[in-house]
């Protein structure tokens, strides 16, 4: 794989940490929705990721090293989940959703849960970051052999 | 790990200072040895341009095109020096025969 | 899974270049593979890999006289940076930035190398001059 490649492999995982907070982000922004367009409270949505091998990435250096199975990997978001959990009931009868007996079906969003997630995903696409500048910082030497 | 270090390198090739070429002729014969010269030549330059394409298609990456292109440069180099050399010694030997 | 190239370099003194030139090619790789680690680290079941690099230099003599060959052999490698985690992960952050950090440095200090010695190279071929 050439570093230019490796650059657009790096670039997807930034990609999929994005993903990874901006839905960590709506989760928490919606942890009190207790009314939805689908109806009932709020389902929390979670980010499956799968590992995809780069196209057009069957170098010959390691084409004999690694099967095809072996190739670097990127990643990419297999799909947005929303979570089939019950949720959360809460009594409160003051409430405008409260049922007959007082309770508030609540989403079940675990605040500290997520804000782990967004930090987690944060660190992850800070550490892209440094990976594309050693990337490029190899290009350059790279280009300046024989000069 | 088992990578080889940078303090693994040994010289594998005659070290630069000499000017010995074409090691695969007898040395001594100095036609057929002019002769590897140009097919190195001739390879390193098809070499360059293979690499060069490849850079292109992203089978060759920045460092080995770099590699091939200084390759048939010093190629051409010591083509260009050897020539240089082969007439100086014909004029010097035709000034040491009178002319 | 490994993978072995030879190389002769009884051939011509531009030959020890191309040596160079197949580790350089091996660091930018590996610089692939790991980049892939860390593009992974939220990825379910997956597990670090890396590839192992070794290069073994032969002096053969037969009929023909005594030949010298450089053969590259890589190989791919399972390397886990600690036990999975809970989704069966087993990417470690800072271990992957270190290995990185690591390959960068060979891998611009061999290119530097390399440059010096075509700078060598270069003022042998023009004869001491320039």
């Amino acid at each position: 794989m050439t570093l230019l490649r490796t650059m657009d492999l790096t670039a997807t995982g930034m990609s999929a940490q994005r993903t990874r907070m901006n839905v960590a982000a709506m989760n928490l922004a919606n942890r009190s929705t207790t009314r939805t367009a689908e109806g009932g409270p709020y389902r929390r949505r979670e980010v499956v990721l799968e590992a995809v091998p780069m196209e057009g990435s069957f170098s010959s250096a390691l084409s004999g090293a690694m099967g095809k199975n072996d190739e670097p990997v990127g990643v990419r978001v297999a799909t947005i989940q929303e979570s089939t959990d019950d949720p959360t009931l809460v009594y409160d009868p003051g409430h405008p959703d409260a049922d007959a007996a007082g309770y508030v079906a609540m989403p079940k969003v675990d605040s500290i849960a997520e804000m782990v997630d967004l930090m987690g995903a944060a660190r992850a696409y800070e550490a892209g970051t440094s990976v594309l500048s050693t990337v490029k910082s190899m290009a350059d030497q790279a280009l300046r052999i024989g000069r | 790990m088992s990578i080889a270090g940078v303090t693994d390198i040994r010289p594998t090739a005659p070290a630069a200072g000499r000017t010995e070429v074409g090691s695969s002729a007898k040395s001594g014969d100095f036609a057929a040895q002019f002769e590897a010269v140009l097919t190195d030549l001739g390879n390193t330059a098809q070499s360059a341009d293979a690499t060069s394409e490849g850079l292109v298609t992203g089978e060759v990456d920045i460092h080995e095109a770099m590699v091939a292109m200084e390759k048939a440069d010093l190629a051409l180099r010591v083509v260009g020096t050897v020539r240089t050399k082969v007439i100086d010694a014909y004029q010097q030997l035709l000034q040491a025969s009178g002319g | 899974m490994s993978d072995r190239r030879t190389l002769a370099v009884d051939s011509t003194p531009l030959a020890g270049l191309d040596r160079l030139s197949q580790h350089l090619r091996f660091l930018g790789e590996r610089q692939g593979v790991l980049a892939g680690n860390l593009a992974n680290i939220d990825t379910p079941g997956f597990r670090a890999r890396d590839v192992d690099f070794s290069e073994r230099f032969d002096r053969l003599v037969d009929g023909t006289g005594t030949h010298e060959q450089m053969s590259f052999e890589t190989e791919a490698v399972t390397r886990d940076d600690e036990a999975p985690d809970a989704d069966g992960n087993t990417v470690s952050l800072e271990a992957q930035i270190a290995r990185m950090d690591e390959n960068t440095l060979q891998f611009r200090s061999l290119a530097e190398l390399l440059s010096r010695r075509i700078g060598l190279l270069r003022y042998a071929a023009n004869d001491g001059r320039g």
